[in-house]
């Protein structure tokens, strides 16, 4: 009876095996959605400080390999220490030049445009088990080596993550250390707001009648929710910003964006012809898709 | 333990022939989502605009400064110099006059509705693989667009190249495969493309639109000199590449090709049109890559370079003969 039992869990094992195969998410099901619920959960403020940055990046997702018994060439840059980090070097040069994040390898490396990465190698590798960085992992560590320039306050004020200005065209990013936000943020957030402040600086250069994405024109409230991308998804699903692709598309994690394109592209922020969308701007694509979407 | 060993040999076959049939009743030639739908006529002309870009037809139908799809642009060529034709729906001067059938003619035999045979400048050696579904898409997204009156240019060809009957002999040589349909051969076949069963899902797919719509190959895949691709030498770079810069080895070839690259190197040359050197894409392939591939669904991404890295790799490289300069890769 075991035996019979144990063949039909190694059966069943194969058959579950054989499901997953093909149960990659092919729109936007409540399976996916919850996962990518659980994904975005509250954001973590990092301080620019080497201890938050530590403690929230370089330990979770570096020093596994960067660290004196680590792995063939990351053992040479251990990144344990303060020391380490502010005087280590590469092949591609120093880690850190105070106050320049653009010529620090550390920066570079973790940057997610190839203009800014330059010939410096991508981390986490592509074979790694870590996850990329998000874009506020990205900006907490040019705060903090922006901070590092001589003459500056230092890092002792908390980094507004949301408020981070966008990197473009290779150029040095500007890294406001300040806790109010860019957009001051109504009691109701409504489609004139979303258009006027986010849709019509960053995005209908491009979607409009004639614009290079002219598929997808974003034009009335009505028209926008009732706008379908190429392959007949919705953009804007009423309540549910987790479905929506317009929200999706923001998203700077890979895994939780799933297979939605990343807006902007970054042919046109590597360009400068674009500008990135902040992490606040996305909330409050959330946030108006979540009232209601009026 | 033996009753272990019988299950496991009945259900193991099976696990295999199930994930097979599985992968066998999904189509190469649409994205998964699309997998079983059917598209509304709007519908239809939409997702006919994600070929229609991918595809990058605009390039060589306008001219710079140009009406959308009103024809003009000029390519130069050791055969002569060709000039895009005006293919908006206008009745008199584009393709307002062509049925389905014309349509579907046109991409997968290169064939016009007089009869008279393309110049393989249009790149149907490629587009005969597409599905009619996805011509058909392309069509009604073209015929969604401004007709625009327009007299489109005549080529201004060399002899023996402006003779038309002269491509009758290039179709015989470029455009009929001999042998079966096969990994190893499906590139010269003519028609549909056909799921390779000894392929996954995702790599059929990337073939299907690398050879099809995407037709890499034409710039890419080396030529003799009256323009028949040289088969062993696919995608292994190309003095004929359209534009001023030749087109490189993009074979996995260490050497003389891409093989250095990874799935993220080429992930961000075909979405930032940046090289793994770090220098930015200029020449023909910028333009492929900002009105084409950067506009890839993630999935199709990834598709397309399943497929591209498992090329044979080609150890040589034309276009270091050529006086051209490499395009920047």
């Amino acid at each position: 009876m075991k035996t019979i039992t144990l063949g039909w869990a190694i059966a069943l094992s194969f058959l579950f095996v054989g499901c997953s195969q093909f149960s990659e998410p092919q729109g936007l099901g409540n399976t996916a959605n919850q996962n990518t619920n659980q994904k975005l959960g509250p954001v973590t403020k990092i301080d620019p400080t080497f201890e938050s940055i530590k403690a929230n990046i370089l330990e979770k997702k570096c020093i596994a390999c960067h660290n004196p018994e680590g792995d063939k060439e990351a053992k040479d840059i251990p990144l344990s220490t303060e020391t380490d980090v502010v005087r280590g070097t590469s092949d591609s040069g120093d880690l850190i030049v105070a106050g320049d994040p653009n010529n620090s390898v550390l920066y570079q490396s973790v940057a997610s445009y190839a203009a800014i990465r330059k010939k410096v190698k991508a981390m986490p590798p592509s074979t790694s088990k870590h996850a990329p960085l998000t874009g506020d992992e990205v900006m907490a560590i040019a705060a903090w080596i922006t901070s590092l320039a001589p003459g500056s306050s230092g890092g002792d004020s908390p980094v507004e993550l949301s408020s981070v200005s966008p990197i473009a065209g290779g150029q040095c990013p500007t890294v406001p250390v300040t806790t109010e936000p860019l957009i001051q943020e109504p009691s109701v957030i409504d489609y004139a707001f979303i258009k006027s402040q986010i849709l019509d600086k960053k995005c209908t250069s491009c979607h409009k009648a004639d614009g290079k994405a002219d598929e997808l024109v974003f034009g009335s409230r009505d028209e926008m929710v009732s706008l379908k991308n190429e392959f007949s998804q919705a953009m804007i699903v009423v309540g549910h910003p987790e479905t929506s692709l317009l929200y999706l598309s923001l998203l700077k994690d890979k895994a939780s964006r799933r297979d939605t394109r990343w807006m902007p592209p970054r042919k046109e922020l590597n360009e400068g012809t674009s500008k990135d969308i902040t992490s606040q701007e996305t909330s409050l694509v959330k946030k108006w898709i979540e009232q209601g979407a009026r | 333990m033996s009753k272990v060993a019988l299950f496991l040999l009945i259900l193991i076959p099976q696990f295999f022939v199930q994930m097979s049939r599985a992968e066998a009743v999904l189509d190469p030639t649409l994205p998964r989502i699309l997998q079983g739908k059917t598209l509304s006529p709007e519908e239809t002309i939409k997702y006919g605009s994600y070929l229609f870009k991918i595809s990058n037809c605009r390039d060589c139908h306008m001219e710079k400064g140009g009406a959308f799809l009103a024809g003009g642009y000029k390519i130069d060529s050791p055969f002569g110099t060709f000039y895009g034709p005006n293919i908006t729906p206008d009745k008199d001067t584009g393709i307002g006059r062509w049925t389905d059938d014309d349509f579907i003619r046109a991409l997968r035999r290169g064939v016009a509705p007089n009869g008279r045979n393309y110049y393989p400048s249009f790149p149907y050696s490629s587009y005969s693989k597409m599905s009619d579904t996805d011509i058909l898409a392309i069509k009604a997204y073209i015929f969604s667009r401004p007709a625009v009156k327009k007299e489109s240019k005549k080529h201004e060809l060399k002899f023996p190249f402006n003779i038309r009957e002269f491509i009758s002999a290039w179709k015989q040589a470029n455009f009929r495969m001999v042998g079966s349909y096969s990994e190893d051969n499906f590139i010269k076949a003519r028609g549909p493309y056909q799921a390779i069963p000894t392929r996954d899902w995702e790599w059929n797919r990337g073939a299907y639109l690398v050879e099809g719509p995407l037709h890499c190959a034409q710039c890419h895949t080396p030529r003799d000199q009256i323009g028949n691709f040289k088969w062993t030498k696919w995608m292994s770079g190309s003095r004929l590449g359209a534009g001023e810069k030749a087109a490189s080895n993009i074979t996995p070839s260490q050497k003389f090709g891409l093989g250095k690259w990874t799935a993220q190197d080429w992930e961000t040359f075909l979405l930032e049109a940046t090289s793994k050197n770090g220098t930015e894409v200029t020449g023909k392939m910028e333009g492929v890559i900002d009105q084409g591939t950067s506009r890839l669904t993630p999935a199709d991404l990834r598709a397309v370079i399943k497929y591209l890295m498992s090329l044979k790799p080609v150890e040589s490289s034309e276009t270091k003969k050529g006086s051209k300069k490499e395009d920047t890769l």
